[in-house]
């Protein structure tokens, strides 16, 4: 090679590899960080491993990919005999075409497609899920069959076609034939289309997204749903994994395939012909080792999903938003799990999973694809579920812990009665700026926000709802408003804003804060302090609440297609007790509405002094206020209104 | 007739039809075909579905404030303007990777057999990672104060402001798709014959001659392939654009997106719709040139 | 002798088209050296893959044995293939590709040791067990196909045209082995062949065909001395074909000329065929000759000249030993016994003159038709 092809190789993967170098680097980073790198440390690795979700998600992740990988290479391999013994042309170029659409249809297009499919398809029947892992699994499969078929297409042209023929002729049954004479000649294309579906399964976010169902999340869509809390460099550390273990097994390979080439070239010499026969052996081996491998996982997940004495919960949350046992907290689902088989005598399995928004949420939900039996939305979004009939009244016999929950956030307006509710968390929006780049005099109120000496230094946020009641505080203006009017100013206060912004955020204000990249934002109340962890050394996060802003509340409640009431009672009675109210409140940084928590003194000590008073802002009259400034759920008229007015934004 | 067709015909085959073609054709018809005709029925149906072209027309005629450098505002078609953005930024990207895919795919191919492997496993390694952490990755590179401007100011250079810009949503699209570009490139390439080159030089043809008139026709199937694999995903992507277009990129995906999130089911199928069509009369005319292109050459 | 093999009206066709096979009856009996010759679409290949199991019939039965085997699948015929381009398994090594068929049948390992040896020194390839496939001559590989397909002792080896990858020295060898093999194993060998000269050099019997139909079925003596029609005397060997009227028993006139024939039976005046062979032509000076004629070209091919002779139009093609010079006025004799009626057909005035006749055309047709095969 000429050393100009050299250099421009050496760039490009450069190019390709950057990102991976800087995940590399920065799982080993002690802060929170994923742009300023504080220091060495295994922390992210040790959180990774006590992490049982996220580590059920690679599970899954790896079990569909193979599964995927293997059912398409099996029907993708006979689809291409078959092809090629087309004699038929117009037949053949049909099934060319048909072959290619999942290759030239964008995934959105695919995953819409099928998901719409599914959808219906289980409203036909009568199911109350159409949307689980067997559906997912079809999507996978449907996208894979086109490489295996054209990575097989190709070798079975150049194979003598006489040789099944041969075969048969020598006494083979066709299937046989095909097993001994066709499988050795194409396998190399087997084996690439294999291997070339298990990579497109694993790497897939796009069709995943619109085809997952409950109780089975993988990898990508845990990491996409991460957005109301961070991406954490645990993912990072997992990342580095996936790397490593990548890179051995394909220098294992490469080093069995030289072994093989030795091998070919001394059969040359007449001398080694048994060491060929090694070598093929091996890799029949190693293709039959990871058949049945992935053959027995996939029997065992469906042994275990149907294993009768497990009853199962499924459990829909945002991303981030339980404790999970890392940093020696309290995995808190792991001690429900052994609590009820301690208690009731009978295993449960909890299948969580989690969204990214509340529309995310209420969208799967509404599309009757899934089915969960406690869900965690937001207030508006309650009040909306209610209106539509979605939420089972409560029985509140079966969670005594209620009790606990403090006075003033009980009898809200979205569930006035308190009949379909139980509050997990509440919050405040509040202003975060860093102090080493805003005057003093310029803090205080929503104005910072639209101060143009901060040009390019504020983010806002990425969600119009959001958004738009910044603007709609800053003018005075009810968040609530049916006046289509008012929404108008608050865009053109939004337009003004505009050229100020350096970007619209919603899990990136993390970073983007942190790294110093811009100065203003608006964000939940806890955030702030996991922000402030990993700031840069030049950055001084602080922060402040404006007049009016938003407050929240998420509350756990069963959807009408719950199929475990009861239970799914007991899991939130669990979720109010003492420890594991903490683990969560401690863990999500948010304000609790349990008087377990915010009376508890260990809660207080380990949150500190300046924490509580951020997060448990003193209020008089909490109720009132809460229930003047709470977003509501908006007309599906005004929605539709809101989101055009936001895309018109979104263009200039 | 001949004896062509004699040689892969045969009772045997006929069978095996069945046993082989059939599980596929079953898939592909429920699996393929069918959820297409979901799209085109939800995109052309209302909440009740019952017939409407409101979807469609709302694609075309929906219009929006755009304010324009000088401060004043202007009527714009809102989805029309979202489309041709996405159309536009994808078809960048696309070349950018032709460019930089082309050279290194023809260094591949003459590698020899050991690099060429050991390269396709460089390329093939990213896609291992998962594409959300890698583009999240990108982010904290990009940024002002991220690793590529550290590295600039290290070495007294000015800084570069690129997240949030165009430039950053093509380099990520260019980042994810490149391997969908060099490997169709390097396949074809890897088929061509030396000696097709060696003869174009004897008969006279320069350096950038044989490029033209030899490589490059040669390998036009390859080039379609992979504008076809780089094309169709950068059109529709919702992700990098959030990322790294500091959300200020809204491309027909996020449209799309959001419009599901939206639980707006029947215009997201219309905009899928739409996308599907107009990406089918691309490639019909792609096809079609090509077509001529390379009967011409021959 | 006895019958194995019978063919019963049958026809056979693709997609709908034109029949490839119409109507074929044809009986082949144990211990027989039978060759299928034809033009490349004729239906030779798919009258062999028919009775290879590879194909069924439209209509009509395969009888095996007594036995009707329409229906039987390839692997459950006692019938082996020589495929035309070996099928060898590149996967599998010299021996084990040999041992195939064996293993098939759950034959003991020992047993499988001692036939397979057997069989490769039958073809003489002892010592290359353990050699790959891929790596052996044409020649080789040919014998391991060969080998493969006898090692199971199979009632009937087809082979499809398995000599034409071949040169033509390894060619000539090949025919000597297969007709001694055949000898030696007593195995009846269907083999297929567009050479008229392997056909000829190598069966007990050949069967003449095109589109689809069996012209003539005989021993290569009968069907060259004897063809039934136009088409099979241009066919096998080079002829001259005339128009020509039956005057009376052995009494036919051709050329404007009468000449003494052996042939009889024929109706008073009836319009025949004549056939003449180039090499039963005899060149004698002007004076004695009975037609005479204007020499356009002279082919020296080593044994004999090939000359292209001009008499009243029609272009004869002779072999001589005598030279003769080009635009040189000759006198041609034809003796009775070289001189071969045949009734009138629809291959009647298609062949037989050499008017356009040229060597390197001949080549030319001959690599289209390789081509059309592959």
């Amino acid at each position: 090679m000429k050393p100009a092809a050299k250099i421009y190789t050496a760039l490009i993967f450069l190019f390709l590899f950057a990102p991976i170098i800087i995940l590399l680097v920065f799982s080993f980073n002690s802060s929170n960080s994923l742009s300023v790198f504080e220091g060495f440390s295994l922390y992210w690795y040790k959180e990774l491993f006590h992490d049982t979700n996220t580590l059920g998600a690679l599970k899954n992740t790896l079990v569909l990919a193979l599964a995927a990988s293997i059912l398409s290479t099996i029907m993708g391999t006979a689809a291409a005999v078959g092809i090629n013994k087309l004699r038929n042309k117009a037949l053949q170029n049909t099934y060319n075409t048909v072959t290619n659409i999942p290759m030239t249809n964008p995934d959105i297009i695919t995953g819409i497609s099928l998901m719409l499919m599914f959808v219906f398809a289980g409203r036909l029947m009568g199911l109350s899920t159409s949307l689980n892992f067997w559906t997912m699994l079809i999507a996978h499969i449907t996208f894979c069959l086109p490489y295996v078929i054209l990575q097989v297409l190709p070798k079975l042209r150049q194979m003598d076609k006489s040789l099944p023929e041969a075969a048969m002729d020598l006494g083979c049954p066709p299937f046989r034939a095909f097993l001994k004479v066709e499988l050795p000649e194409i396998l190399p294309g087997v084996l690439s289309g294999m291997i070339m579906a298990f990579t497109l399964s694993l790497d897939d976010f796009v069709i995943s997204y619109f085809t997952a169902g409950n109780g089975f999340e993988t990898l990508p869509i845990r990491i996409y749903s991460m957005t109301k809390k961070t991406v954490t460099p645990k993912m990072y550390a997992l990342a580095t994994i996936i790397f490593f273990v990548i890179l051995a097994l394909l220098l294992i390979t490469n080093l069995m395939d030289d072994n093989d080439e030795e091998a070919k070239e001394r059969r040359a010499a007449k001398k080694a012909h048994r060491q060929h026969h090694l070598g093929n052996r091996g890799k029949e081996l190693i293709a039959g080792g990871v058949i049945a491998l992935a053959l027995v996982v996939v029997g065992a997940v469906s042994f275990l999903g149907n294993n009768a004495d497990t009853v199962e919960l499924n459990v829909y949350n945002w991303g981030e938003y339980i404790s999970d046992g890392s940093d020696d907290s309290l995995d808190t689902i792991k001690a429900f799990e052994e609590w009820y088989e301690e208690e009731y005598g009978q295993k449960v399995k909890v299948n969580y999973s989690t969204f990214a928004s509340n529309e995310d949420m209420y969208a799967k939900l509404k599309s009757g694809a899934v089915s969960y039996d406690v869900i965690i939305p937001s207030d508006y979004m309650i009040a909306r579920l209610i209106s539509e009939d979605m939420l089972l009244p409560l029985n509140f016999d079966h969670i005594p812990n209620y009790q606990y929950i403090g006075e003033q956030y009980r009898g809200l307006y979205y569930d006035p009665d308190d009949l379909y509710t139980v509050p997990y968390t509440y919050g405040v929006i509040g202003v975060i700026y860093d102090a080493n780049v805003v005057d003093e005099a310029d803090i205080g109120g929503w104005d910072l926000l639209w101060n143009e000496k901060y040009s390019r230094s504020i983010v806002q946020f990425n969600n119009p709802r959001d958004a738009f009641g910044t603007a709609m505080y800053k003018l005075g203006i009810d968040v609530n408003t049916t006046d289509k009017s008012q929404w108008d100013r608050a865009l053109d206060e939004l337009m003004q804003q505009r050229p100020l912004v350096k970007a619209y955020v919603m899990d990136e204000i993390f970073n983007t804060l942190q790294s110093g990249e811009a100065s203003i934002g608006a964000y939940y109340a806890g955030d702030y302090f996991i922000m402030q962890e990993g700031q840069a050394d030049d950055v001084d996060l602080q922060f402040y609440y404006p007049d009016e802003t938003n407050y929240f509340f998420d509350a756990m409640c069963i959807p009408s297609c719950a199929e475990n009431q009861e239970l799914a009672e007991i899991f939130i009675n669990f979720m109010l007790s003492e420890e594991a109210a903490i683990a969560n409140a401690e863990y999500i940084c948010y304000a609790s509405p349990n008087s377990l928590v915010y009376e508890s003194e260990t809660y207080i000590e380990d949150m500190g002094e300046e924490a509580i008073a951020i997060l448990y802002p003193p209020m008089d009259h909490f109720d009132e206020k809460y229930n003047h400034l709470a977003y509501r759920n908006l007309s599906d008229d005004m929605l539709s209104y809101m989101n055009t007015l936001w895309e018109g934004l979104k263009i200039n | 007739m001949t004896n062509k067709k004699t040689r892969s015909g045969g009772r045997v085959a006929k069978t095996s039809y069945y046993a082989t073609l059939g599980p596929y054709s079953l898939w592909a018809m429920f699996f393929i075909l069918v959820p297409l005709v979901f799209v085109a029925y939800y995109a052309f149906t209302d909440n009740n579905f019952n017939f409407t072209l409101e979807h469609i027309q709302r694609f075309f005629t929906a219009t929006s404030q755009v304010i324009q450098e000088d401060g004043s505002s202007k009527e714009v078609y809102t989805y029309l303007v979202i489309f041709w953005r996405s159309l536009k930024l994808a078809v960048i990207s696309t070349l950018i990777c032709l460019v930089l895919a082309y050279p290194l795919a023809y260094i591949m191919a003459r590698a020899d057999a050991k690099t060429q492997k050991t390269f396709m496993t460089i390329i093939m390694i990213p896609m291992w990672m998962n594409f959300l952490i890698r583009t999240y990755a990108w982010m904290t590179i990009l940024q002002d104060t991220g690793i590529l401007n550290n590295f600039l100011t290290f070495f007294h250079l000015p800084g570069v402001h690129i997240i949030g810009t165009e430039a950053a949503v093509v380099i990520g699209m260019v980042y994810d798709y490149l391997p969908y570009m060099v490997l169709p490139l390097f396949s074809i390439m890897a088929k061509m014959d030396v000696k097709l080159i060696e003869a174009a030089r004897d008969l006279g043809c320069n350096g950038f001659g044989v490029l033209r008139r030899v490589i490059w026709p040669l390998s036009l199937p390859g080039v379609i392939n992979g504008v076809t694999m780089v094309l169709i995903p950068s059109v529709s992507t919702f992700y990098i654009s959030q990322k790294l277009g500091d959300g200020k990129f809204f491309l027909i995906g996020d449209a799309i997106e959001s419009q599901y999130v939206a639980n707006n089911l029947h215009f997201a199928a219309a905009m899928a719709f739409i996308l599907m069509v107009v990406l089918l009369v691309c490639m019909g005319i792609m096809q079609v040139l090509t077509n001529r292109h390379v009967e011409g050459g021959k | 002798m006895k019958k194995i093999i019978e063919l019963k009206n049958i026809t056979k066709s693709f997609d709908g088209e034109q029949p490839v096979l119409d109507n074929i009856d044809l009986d082949i009996y144990d211990n027989e050296f039978l060759t299928l010759l034809g033009p490349s679409g004729c239906g030779k290949t798919t009258l062999l893959r028919l009775i290879g199991g590879f194909e069924t019939p439209d209509s009509g039965d395969i009888i095996f044995l007594g036995d009707r085997i329409n229906d039987v699948p390839p692997y459950k015929r006692n019938v082996n293939t020589v495929f035309q381009k070996y099928a060898l398994f590149p996967h599998l090594n010299v021996f084990d590709n040999v041992a195939f068929p064996l293993r098939e049948k759950k034959v003991p390992k020992e047993e499988i040791e001692a036939k397979v040896h057997e069989m490769l020194s039958l073809v003489a390839l002892k010592g290359f067990e353990k050699r790959s496939v891929t790596r052996l001559s044409g020649g080789q590989q040919q014998r391991v196909a060969i080998a493969r397909a006898l090692v199971a002792h199979p009632q009937v080896l087809l082979l499809d045209e398995p000599l034409g990858a071949l040169d033509l020295k390894l060619r000539k060898d090949m025919q000597v082995e297969l007709k001694k093999i055949q000898k030696q194993t007593g195995i009846t060998f269907i083999f297929v062949t567009h050479d008229q000269e392997e056909a000829l050099s190598m069966s007990d019997t050949v069967v003449v065909m095109s589109e689809g139909k069996i012209h003539q079925i005989g021993t290569p003596v009968d069907i060259y001395n004897e063809p039934v029609n136009a088409f099979v005397a241009d066919f096998i060997g080079e002829s001259n074909i005339l128009d020509g009227v039956m005057l009376e028993d052995y009494k036919v006139r051709f050329s404007g000329q009468t000449f003494q024939c052996l042939d009889k039976e024929f109706m008073k005046n009836e319009p025949v065929d004549v056939v003449v062979r180039p090499e039963d032509v005899d060149i004698v000076p002007v004076e004695k000759g009975q037609l005479i004629g204007v020499v356009t070209s002279v082919t020296f091919l080593g044994v004999h000249y090939e000359i292209i002779v001009d008499v009243n139009g029609f272009k004869w093609m002779i072999q001589t030993t005598d030279f003769v010079d080009v635009d040189e006025r000759i006198g041609i004799v034809l003796e009775p016994d070289a001189i071969h009626i045949m009734k009138k057909s629809e291959y009647s005035n298609l062949y037989g003159d050499y008017s356009s006749f040229s060597n390197e055309l001949d080549e030319l047709s001959e690599l289209e038709e390789e081509d059309e095969d592959e």
